[in-house]
């Protein structure tokens, strides 16, 4: 062995393993080099705080961590249990009955998470489903940090990454069903931007700057071989259009999967990082990306997780006491974006904050203790995170707002508001209304669509011709650029506040 | 109560009618504009921006006693000049080019004006070679830039060579902040200050201009 590498145990959830690493190197890159699934949302900027390790008893970030000669680490966060969203709302599911006649797959490449579904065309139905968590969240969380990494040298990684899992879930898909290789008809696949580009192995430099146009153009379709970097397949591959860098083929799906048609005037929006929506209405759509940043999806607060375990994901309050409640019933370890909006909610209902968001003395230095979890570990929600939340509900608002009035609908016109993605389906509407991320007016039209990014890929692959309207819908719309809006600063700072509607 | 304290509690509350009556009552009992300004305005802003900095005030309510602020300051600019008081300091400001982002850079910037600094605003989608212009010609002390994202952080050090290579960067200090920024980042691109928030941001422009 050469005498700069040691032997460094790491424990983590599966049990003890020894890994081999070079003496002063980075430790959250050899944990990532290892495909030990630890959190670390910024990308290694030291700036989340997720990446924690407990060496000799201290904790660290394991990005600001070098590696010590046989040092023994435990992973604190793994992230190797979410909850993936499959559901979209569809009936024509179960089992098929007989062969399945024209088997064709449908796939979502989430930023989080990925789907991939065996529908038989023939008859519609789904045959088999498969996902997985996207493994280069490793990366970083979000978008920008992936184009970001992808610029500096981590392409290749990336590309590799995702196309060599989804070659073995799409193995395992047809494995499952019996089908040979060659009798795949075509892959349709939906995503945001930027996961499209990293599937195609395309830079991704056009899309984390000013004007966010992508650089390359979308083909109407892709060899197998082009999409995969693999002979394992050989039908064409589609992937359902975007509209720009930031509304990609995830929305344009979306679309496919909510309207019901050309008479609904609807708004759907997808509650991530990016907060996109699009608002159609016969044959005018528009949309745009907000601002959001990650605290909805547990990013940036103090005791925020992902959709794993013990993460709690509904918060109430009875009598002045705090009901939590888990993923899968564990002890708590920390808090989702359902139960974070949850949490910010309960703050105002009873009173531990005023309007303006601020905390009420003591509460405003030590925070709210909303659970405790396994040894006694409080979980805390603090005036820092009612601040996150107070950008992040404003970022979302400020974006209906616009869209209302670019589109010139009131609130009223709406026929229907679609919630996509894992946060827009486990939200509790009351609390989104209550702290005034929706307008009150559409408590009542709201539903949740589930991962409508795979329902309308799904819809899609069933159906081609639809791939002719979404193309066509990519054309019409009319993208906002919210910044460059002149009332948006203003709608931005009024409803950063609470209750003044 | 004074109305020195009486203007400053205005601006606290972000009442531009209130501060403006205030002022307009001072101006003409013949009080000193630079003391209405700085004993009155400005102290009312340092209020505000310490609550900022401990979480106790957000955005919004920087944003209302900024505008308060502004009231106030157009009313005395007329004398202030007549009476040849400038600025501490001059700071061009703007967020860098690729990015659109400009509320947090805003914030910034109303919050320098608060500790009585001339602040130039570039806007967003700021070219390098804007900065180093503006800070020529208007012999600025310090350059501050903005980015949210982490793909266009990377403008910032072609700022500060900029700076090096139009032999201005002896004579600007070099400012940085942004959720993606660090100060291991700004040691790494050589510029010359981080701040993580608004307030830290306003404090030190103050004291580099020795205001």
């Amino acid at each position: 062995m050469r005498d700069d590498i040691t032997v460094i145990k790491i424990k983590t959830a599966q049990g003890e393993r020894g890994i081999e690493a070079v003496i002063g190197a980075n430790l959250l890159d050899v944990l990532r080099a290892n495909d030990i699934p630890i959190a670390a949302n910024c990308g290694g900027r030291g700036t989340c705080g997720k990446c924690g390790v407990i060496t000799e008893g201290v904790r660290k970030l394991a990005c600001e961590t070098n590696v010590e000669p046989e040092m023994h680490i435990e992973v604190e966060t793994e992230e190797n249990s979410f909850v993936i969203v499959t559901d979209y709302g569809d009936k024509t599911e179960g089992e098929a009955s007989g062969d399945c006649v024209h088997p064709c797959v449908a796939i979502d490449i989430g930023t989080t998470t990925v789907v991939l579904q065996l529908i038989d065309t023939s008859n519609g139905r789904v045959v088999g489903t498969r996902s997985f968590l996207n493994g280069q969240r490793i990366y970083g969380e979000d978008v920008v940090t992936r184009i970001k990494y992808a610029g500096e040298g981590g392409l290749d990684t990336m590309n590799q990454t995702i196309r060599s899992g989804l070659l073995s879930a799409l193995d395992a898909l047809c494995a499952d069903a019996g089908i040979e290789h060659e009798r795949l008809e075509h892959i349709c696949v939906a995503g945001n931007t930027t996961m499209m580009y990293l599937l195609l192995g395309y830079r991704c430099e056009s899309l984390g700057v000013y004007p966010f146009e992508p650089e390359i153009a979308i083909k109407e379709r892709y060899t197998f071989h082009e999409t995969f970097g693999s002979e394992a397949f050989n039908c064409p591959v589609y992937l359902v259009p975007w509209v720009s860098a930031y509304v990609g083929g995830d929305i344009t799906a979306g679309y496919l999967a909510c309207c019901t048609g050309p008479d609904e005037t609807a708004l759907l929006i997808d509650m991530g990082t990016n907060g996109e929506m699009m608002l159609w209405s016969g044959d005018k759509i528009w949309c745009c990306s907000t601002a959001a940043g990650p605290a909805f999806e547990g990013g940036g607060i103090e005791y925020g997780t992902g959709s794993i375990p013990g993460a709690i994901s509904k918060v109430d309050l009875a009598d002045d006491k705090f009901i939590c409640e888990t993923i899968g019933g564990a002890s708590p370890v920390g808090i989702c974006g359902s139960g974070v909006l949850d949490a910010s909610a309960c703050m105002l209902r009873g009173e531990y904050v005023d309007e303006s968001g601020r905390m009420d003395d003591p509460y405003f230095n030590d925070g709210v203790v909303i659970a405790e979890g396994a040894s006694g570990r409080k979980i805390i929600f603090t005036q820092k995170d009612m601040r996150e939340i107070q950008l992040a509900k404003s970022a979302i608002r400020a974006g209906v707002e616009i869209m209302l009035k670019v589109s010139e609908f009131s609130a009223d016109q709406l026929d229907a508001v679609y919630l996509a993605g894992g946060f827009g389906q486990k939200l509790r509407l009351e609390s989104a209304v209550e702290i005034g991320l929706l307008p009150e007016e559409l408590q009542e039209k709201t539903r949740t669509s589930g991962n409508s990014s795979l329902g309308g890929c799904v819809k899609v692959c069933r159906d081609m011709k639809l791939m002719d309207d979404a193309y066509a819908l990519t054309k019409k719309t009319k993208e906002m650029q919210l910044n460059m809006h002149p009332d948006f600063q203003d709608l931005f700072m009024e409803h950063m506040m609470f209750g003044q509607e | 109560m004074s109305v020195f304290a009486e203007i400053s509690e205005q601006i606290q509350n972000g009442k531009v009618k209130g501060v403006k009556e205030l002022v307009q009552k001072a101006i003409d009992e013949k009080v000193n504009a630079k003391d209405i300004l700085e004993k009155g305005l400005l102290a009312g802003m340092d209020v505000i921006g310490e609550k900022f900095r401990k979480n106790e005030v957000f955005v919004p309510q920087v944003l209302l006693a900024a505008r308060a602020m502004n009231a106030g300051t157009a009313l005395l600019k007329p004398l202030l000049t007549q009476a040849g008081v400038k600025a501490s300091g001059k700071v061009a400001i703007g967020t860098v080019k690729g990015d659109l982002h400009d509320i947090g850079k805003n914030l910034v910037k109303l919050m320098m004006e608060g500790k009585g600094l001339e602040v130039f605003d570039l806007g967003a989608n700021v070219d390098p070679e804007k900065y180093i212009e503006t800070a020529k010609n208007e012999n600025c002390n310090i350059i501050a830039m903005s980015a949210l994202l982490t793909t266009t952080m990377s403008v910032m050090p072609e700022v500060v060579e900029a700076a090096k290579k139009a032999g201005i960067r002896d004579k600007v200090k070099i400012m940085i902040g942004g959720a993606p920024i660090t100060q291991t980042y700004c040691d790494q691109i050589g510029a010359d200050y981080f701040t993580p928030d608004a307030a830290s941001a306003a404090d030190l422009a103050a004291k580099v201009c020795g205001a």
